[in-house]
């Protein structure tokens, strides 16, 4: 690999340095992701710009409306921070089933959602908790639903010379809403998901679902939402055959691809018990095992 | 075009030349020759090239070097003090959980880590927090063994 290092110091010097170099440069931020591509080939950009002398990217802030993540945070300090064991457990929790401990000290939240793996595990907990990203560049500052970001494998809504500087997370779905993130891997640890579903409920009484969502990750070119299934247990009072229900949809909204680690057939029947399980521990207070 | 890094190792201070693309595992190797850190797999994914950076664990194969300047960086050779091992280094030897060799440094570093954070670990804490590092000869079961022997002498020093 052969690139230029440039270590800018404002936001402002970023999107000048990618206005002036393009296609031809790459924001570097955790490098988990990057250098990997750097080192296979897969790409060669002859400018690196570090983004991690950016204040603006880095901080957490709970307001009265929601919860800002700074796309610097490290996986691991969401793994560990009592600020996040306290106020978005299940990001705590999906975190701590990424990569390696060493992975996750320099990875960070703004390179899962920038980086666009079908099988980014922050995507789906983070598409069911309503999140939006805010993103920055010459065009000035705007803001969109994560759920809307991805348009492919690795490929995002990201205009160029834009730069991700964070999500916001509403504090409605995290205070009225539960949610989990589902994942089943080959290896308990330091492996991609094979499939990832999370599910988030709203429930009012007497077990009668309010608002369901189901998001599933690595069954698709981009995360998706099992809508179909989401509308019919919305208004329905839980039992298990409406979780079994729901599972077979949402199976049904995923588009798996046969590949190295499973085949597509597999990663149905994943799916449908994962949706299942996560119904079920969401609701019911049950743990399955594996994810 | 090489470039100038200062680069804080094992407590001194070390003011290397070289490519902007060199990675911290190749400069520790390399430059500084310290070759106790291994190069397995320069992906991320063996953890052989495991490195302590402001005390907590990183593939040093996965970050540039000049990215690393001002930060704490500890090798294993950093880890005894002279030739008086390391507790955890002394477990090792002791319990078996040394074959080839190749992923103890990293090993090591990783247990270093968890003790000095979590000085009295289950099993399960312990295979988390090496679950980074790879080992192809032992199985695992005596490194485990090897951590919480470790931790037990630690905390009876402490004491």
């Amino acid at each position: 690999m052969k690139f230029s290092y440039h270590k800018p110091q404002t936001v402002d010097e970023v999107i000048s340095l990618l206005e002036v170099h393009a296609e031809k440069a790459r924001v570097l931020a955790g490098g988990t992701d990057l250098l990997l591509q750097l080192k296979r080939k897969i790409t060669s950009p002859e400018h690196l710009i570090s983004v991690k002398e950016l204040q603006e990217l880095r901080g957490v802030e709970k307001t009265s409306e929601s919860i800002k993540v700074g796309a610097l945070t490290t996986l691991s300090a969401l793994e560990k921070d009592n600020f996040f064991r306290d106020e978005c457990p299940v990001l705590a929790e999906t975190a701590s089933k990424m990569a390696s401990p060493q992975i996750r000290q320099l990875a960070t939240v703004g390179g899962n959602i920038c980086n666009s793996s079908p099988s980014a595990d922050l995507l789906p907990p983070l598409i069911a908790l309503g999140t939006k990203v805010n993103l920055i560049g010459g065009q000035g500052e705007r803001t969109m639903l994560l759920e809307e970001f991805f348009t492919g494998p690795g490929e995002n809504k990201m205009k160029k010379g834009e730069v991700l500087t964070g999500i916001t997370i509403p504090r409605s779905s995290l205070e009225e809403s539960k949610v989990c993130y589902m994942r089943h891997s080959i290896r308990q640890g330091h492996d991609i998901a094979l499939v990832g579903v999370a599910v988030m409920v709203k429930m009012a009484d007497d077990n009668q679902v309010e608002d369901a969502k189901i998001v599933m990750g690595a069954v698709a070119p981009t995360p998706v939402r099992a809508l179909e299934a989401e509308d019919v247990i919305k208004g329905e009072i839980a039992s298990e055959a409406l979780f079994i229900k729901a599972a077979q949809l949402a199976t049904a909204a995923a588009s798996p691809i046969d590949d190295l680690r499973a085949s597509a057939s597999y990663r149905r029947q994943i799916v449908n018990t994962l949706v299942y399980r996560g119904l079920e521990k969401l609701i019911f207070g049950k743990q399955g095992m594996s994810a | 075009m090489k470039t100038k890094m200062i680069l804080n190792v094992n407590g001194e201070t070390h003011e290397v030349w070289a490519e902007v693309e060199t990675t911290l595992l190749d400069v520790i190797r390399d430059h500084l020759g310290l070759t106790g850190t291994k190069k397995g797999c320069d992906e991320g994914d063996c953890g052989a090239c495991t490195v302590l950076m402001d005390g907590a664990i990183v593939n040093s194969c996965m970050m540039l070097a000049v990215e690393a300047q001002n930060r704490e960086i500890v090798t294993i050779e950093g880890v005894s003090e002279g030739n008086k091992l390391h507790p955890i280094q002394k477990a090792f030897v002791e319990q078996g959980a040394v074959q080839c060799g190749f992923c103890t440094p990293g090993m090591v570093l990783s247990a270093k880590a968890l003790l000095d954070e979590n000085n009295n670990p289950t099993e399960r804490e312990i295979r988390e927090a090496i679950s980074g590092n790879l080992c192809r000869c032992t199985g695992y079961s005596k490194i485990i063994e090897a951590v919480s022997t470790a931790a037990l002498t630690m905390n009876n020093k402490a004491k």
